[in-house]
């Protein structure tokens, strides 16, 4: 009977595990984890509580991982104070959006002194304050979208000029006259001597041939060598104009909405 | 004027004011503001789409800055749908009025994306660390009935437990707040002058309530 009992032990020792129907072994279990308990040889239940706030000693550490007696205790620790932590969790505390319209100001006066009241002395919701105002004090744009993921982008082609347009340019010479489409856009273009000088006036209109309207607010930006020689925007009957331009390559750019229509390579002069 | 102007009208005049407002130059605010009145006080499916779509660049860039994304398990294009759900609920068509400009409203939208990722890492503080552990193992009594109660009454019946004030820092650091023994050592180091006299009052709380027979007739 003895060697059974103390083969169980052995064994139960080396971390096996012990057939919890073994009535025999039991209790001479139980009395072997009271006399080590009592001969100081497990950690104390402090020391389990530090290892389960992860700052137990090495020696206990390496204990704990080889030894069930520990480990059954640190789990019924944990898990009462798990399910305590799942219950009570920051019961008291105004939620993190609570908090937050009380820094923006936006809470009644009876909340707001009730919040203010709470932080002074809750180490928790002053932290997550001053993350909340890190956070909000960061910069709005978070890394500025580039024009092709803000854009849809369409190349505008030039098409024959219609016979009747839409709207007649002011002074436009027929031959200087060029129509680009760009779906159901069209963009007309002309350009204007200035007397006496080689610069020209480019003046442009917008209209749809769609059955939906040009929206407002429409930004027309001219770029020489990807630099912003002139911007202008659309007026509320689809005219723009440039003055001043001087002879060279150009490239086009109108913000329609979410859509930017490209004129690449616009010749002038 | 604005308020007679088509969706599409004011959507693009929004996307172009909003481009101006990231670049901080100078903008009127009415299209955006039509926008948003459209999408949260006359709740127009279409201008809540157009809404979405015009800021979820924006939101989603904050969740990726937000410090806590990291801790968090979940796609990005999650919390940023719940930072929306959210905007959506919190203003009401009542409450609109009480942002009268785009900046405003954006910073709104911002404590939305901190808000919802805040009660995700409380939510996850109050989780056990191994729930499989804790799980394989039949709860003990204590834990049987304090699943049957809220947070309120719960603590209610813990404090008619505990001693002294030291018992009820240290029950109410570990269990409300999830301070650490250490963090509650340096916060009232006149009562407790080592972390091993937090543990030492930690253990005599943990083990009154494990045996109490006020929480185990509740069973």
């Amino acid at each position: 009977m003895c060697l059974i009992v103390c083969g169980v032990i052995q064994s139960y020792c080396n971390g096996s595990e012990i057939d919890p129907q073994n009535l025999v072994a039991q209790p001479f279990i139980r009395m072997y984890e009271r006399e080590l308990l009592m001969q100081g040889l497990h950690p104390t239940v402090e020391e389990l509580l530090a290892y389960l706030e992860g700052t137990a000693s090495p020696a206990n550490n390496r204990h704990i991982a080889s030894c069930n007696v520990c480990r059954d205790r640190v789990t019924s620790y944990r898990q009462t104070e798990a399910t305590l932590r799942g219950r009570l969790a920051r019961f008291t505390c105004p939620s993190p959006h609570e908090l937050g319209e009380y820094e923006l100001g936006l809470l009644d006066p009876a909340e707001t002194t009730r919040v203010a009241a709470h932080i002074v002395d809750c180490p928790r919701c002053t932290e997550e304050m001053q993350q909340l105002r890190v956070f909000l004090a960061t910069d709005l744009p978070v890394p500025a979208p580039t024009v092709g993921e803000r854009f849809r982008r369409f190349v505008a082609t030039l098409v024959p000029a219609p016979m009747t347009p839409a709207v007649g340019l002011r002074g436009a010479i027929d031959d200087q006259i060029r129509t680009y489409q760009a779906g159901d856009l069209r963009l007309t273009l002309d350009l204007l001597p200035i007397p006496g000088s080689p610069a020209v006036e480019l003046v442009g209109l917008l209209w749809s041939e769609g059955p939906t309207e040009v929206p407002m607010d429409v930004s027309v930006t001219l770029r020489h060598a990807e630099q912003v020689v002139q911007q202008t925007t659309v007026d509320p009957f689809g005219n723009f104009g440039f003055t001043e331009i001087v002879p060279n390559s150009y490239q086009l750019t109108l913000t329609v909405g979410p859509d930017l229509i490209v004129i690449e390579d616009l010749q002038i002069g | 004027m604005v308020r007679q102007a088509t969706l599409a009208a004011i959507i693009a005049g929004c996307h172009e004011t909003t481009a101006r407002f990231l670049r901080h130059e100078a903008t009127t605010d009415d299209s955006c503001l039509e926008l948003f009145r459209r999408a949260l006080v006359e709740r127009n499916d279409g201008a809540w789409q157009a809404l979405f779509t015009e800021y979820q660049g924006i939101v989603l860039g904050w969740v990726r800055q937000h410090a806590a994304t990291r801790s968090l398990h979940d796609e990005d294009e999650f919390w940023m749908n719940r930072a929306f759900e959210r905007f959506w609920t919190a203003i009401t068509p009542e409450r609109f009025l009480t942002f009268p400009t785009l900046a405003a409203l954006l910073r709104y939208l911002k404590l939305c994306v901190h808000s919802v990722l805040l009660d995700a890492v409380r939510a996850q503080r109050a989780r056990p660390i191994n729930e499989d552990e804790v799980s394989g193992q039949a709860p003990d009594a204590a834990t049987a009935v304090v699943d049957q109660l809220a947070g309120d009454d719960l603590w209610l019946v813990i404090e008619q437990l505990l001693h002294d004030e030291p018992e009820r820092l240290v029950a109410y650091g570990a269990f409300v707040l999830d301070l650490k023994a250490a963090e509650l050592q340096a916060q009232y180091p006149q009562h407790f002058a080592t972390v091993n006299d937090v543990y030492r009052v930690k253990r005599n709380v943990l083990d009154r309530l494990r045996r109490n027979p006020e929480l185990l007739q509740w069973q």
